[in-house]
């Protein structure tokens, strides 16, 4: 293992009645907790693993609008998370099962990448909901700060028992040098449930984004993206 | 008690005869993978090849090529590591579904990989990349591949789930750079089926099976079809089963996520085909930041 990865998940299935409720979930712990333990087993770093009424919203937020995510999902490398999603006017938001301080993060107060963040996956609903190229850097453009890249889901993701072991097969792929865009996008698409996977590379140029989306790898840790000036995506529909 | 609400009309119950199959259990060694790389046109004598394993796969890989069986479906991937998903930045794939269907069924039986009677098209999916700058401009799209997915079909009934399925792979050039293949062996009837359950029992299946969670589930889709698992899981018998596609909706929030449930179809099934939700342990509370 070249370099060592610090991850960090967090996953909400149950939610309060009241100001945060949503629909429960039953399968977000299944995903996210594969990935974590398959990172571990592969030498990795467990950092947090932070589930229903412990994930929280300021773990997301940046310390600009009172968050706290210095601390937490930017400070580890990669983190996952998988909650419910939902997107308007450009904006994608994480929803959490009780308001601390919050009920949900918008991306208009994450700046991932601005500590140690280098990969973010967000396996709620919606992280874009269509593949316009103006919807996409609309929505990623400005929260990506320094994080590479960005996987997601087109429109809406299934909570199923059927795909629970997403979470550890990408965690395999990536581990045994399997590029992250390509490994996400591939094994979060599914014929079957209809998940549509998306994968989106930062770059300083036209160059480096695809670089990026084609190549990089857990090794490309510390090739720092020094200023988002290009997105470059993947996604398979 | 999650609420299920109907969207649309349900489907009627089946009338298809349909049997229950024992399935023969995976055959996942030296002398099968090596087998099957020769089938699909890579060196696989003794001397060839570097084979490598961990508890849920055994792989076999020489040069760019790559081959991986899974030990509990014996679903197979084979990927040209060199080609499969790889963007050369100025191709762009133009080809209608039609067309690709062909390109795949030919593979298919070149490759003896399913018979050609007993599968189907379900879907052809594209890969996509596109690039733009952070405000938008100088966008551009290009597609590199197709990936054709054809459905199993068995007594001429489709097979659901995330097995029973073959996908290829095509780039650019219209070649084939990998396939993905989760098809069990049936051996004997292990059951005849007597008659069918209503799709409407199967959707109160699912009301019971998620009694402990909170919100609605809109159906909006049953399907009726034999049931085939994923790369992880043991499978003894293949069953008829129906799938409840639903959406979990609410009523004061545009929050939404989709739910798969599978029920078996037959009222003298083998067991369930869903896992039981299993009651995990709480988190110790989070110490306040």
């Amino acid at each position: 293992m070249a370099v060592q990865v610090r991850v960090g998940v967090e996953w909400v299935n149950n939610f309060h009645s009241g100001a945060c409720h949503q629909n429960d979930l039953s399968y977000c712990d299944d995903q996210v907790e594969g990935f974590y333990n398959h990172m571990g087993n592969h030498g990795h770093i467990k950092v947090f693993d932070w589930g229903n009424d412990n994930a929280w919203e300021t773990d997301f937020r940046h310390p600009d609008f009172g968050g706290d995510s210095l601390n937490w999902s930017d400070d580890v490398h990669f983190c996952m998370v998988n909650d419910h999603g939902g997107n308007a006017n450009n904006v994608v938001s994480f929803y959490f099962a009780n308001a601390h301080t919050n009920c949900s993060v918008s991306s208009t107060k994450m700046r991932l990448g601005k500590k140690n963040l280098k990969w973010l996956a967000a396996l709620g609903c919606d992280a874009v909901l269509n593949t316009n190229a103006d919807h996409i850097v609309a929505v990623w453009g400005g929260p990506m700060q320094g994080v590479h890249i960005v996987c997601g889901y087109i429109g809406t993701a299934a909570d199923s028992w059927w795909t629970a072991d997403l979470g550890e097969d990408f965690a395999d792929d990536i581990c045994g040098g399997d590029t992250i865009a390509g490994s996400w996008v591939s094994r979060a698409y599914s014929f079957w449930t209809g998940d549509e996977s998306i994968a989106i590379a930062a770059g300083v140029s036209r160059d480096d984004a695809i670089n990026r989306r084609e190549n990089e790898r857990l090794d490309w840790r510390d090739l720092n993206v020094a200023s988002t000036n290009w997105l470059a995506w993947k996604y398979r529909t | 008690m999650a609420d299920i609400k109907m969207a649309g009309k349900l489907i009627a119950t089946p009338r298809v005869p349909a049997r229950i199959y024992r399935l023969k259990p995976p055959s996942v060694n030296e002398k099968a993978i090596r087998a099957l790389a020769g089938q699909l046109g890579m060196r696989a004598d003794a001397r060839a090849g570097r084979l490598t394993s961990d508890e849920d796969k055994l792989m076999f890989s020489d040069g760019n090529l790559q081959l991986t069986m899974y030990r509990a479906s014996g679903g197979i991937r084979f990927i040209d590591r060199a080609r499969w998903q790889v963007d050369d930045r100025e191709s762009d794939l133009n080809i209608e579904d039609a067309a690709a269907t062909r390109l795949a069924q030919s593979y298919i039986k070149k490759n003896d990989l399913a018979p050609g009677d007993q599968m189907k098209f379900f879907k052809a999916a594209r890969l996509r990349v596109g690039e733009a700058t952070e405000g938008g401009r100088e966008a551009s799209e290009r597609t590199i591949d197709v990936a054709v997915a054809m459905r199993r079909l068995v007594d001429k009934i489709p097979v659901e789930g995330p097995g029973g399925q073959v996908i290829v792979y095509f780039d650019h050039e219209k070649q084939a750079t990998g396939l993905e293949r989760i098809w069990r062996d049936t051996d004997v009837v292990f059951r005849r089926g007597q008659s069918y359950r209503t799709p409407q029992s199967a959707i109160d299946e699912m009301a019971e099976h998620f009694r402990s969670k909170q919100g609605t589930i809109e159906v909006q889709e049953v399907r009726f079809g034999y049931f085939e698992d994923g790369w992880h899981a043991k499978q003894q018998y293949l069953q008829p089963a129906y799938t409840i596609f639903g959406m979990l909706t609410s009523p004061d929030s545009a929050i939404r996520k989709r739910t798969i449930y599978v029920a078996t179809a037959l009222t003298n099934a083998v067991g369930r085909i869903t896992p039981r939700l299993q009651a995990k342990p709480d988190q110790r509370a989070r110490p306040a930041a």
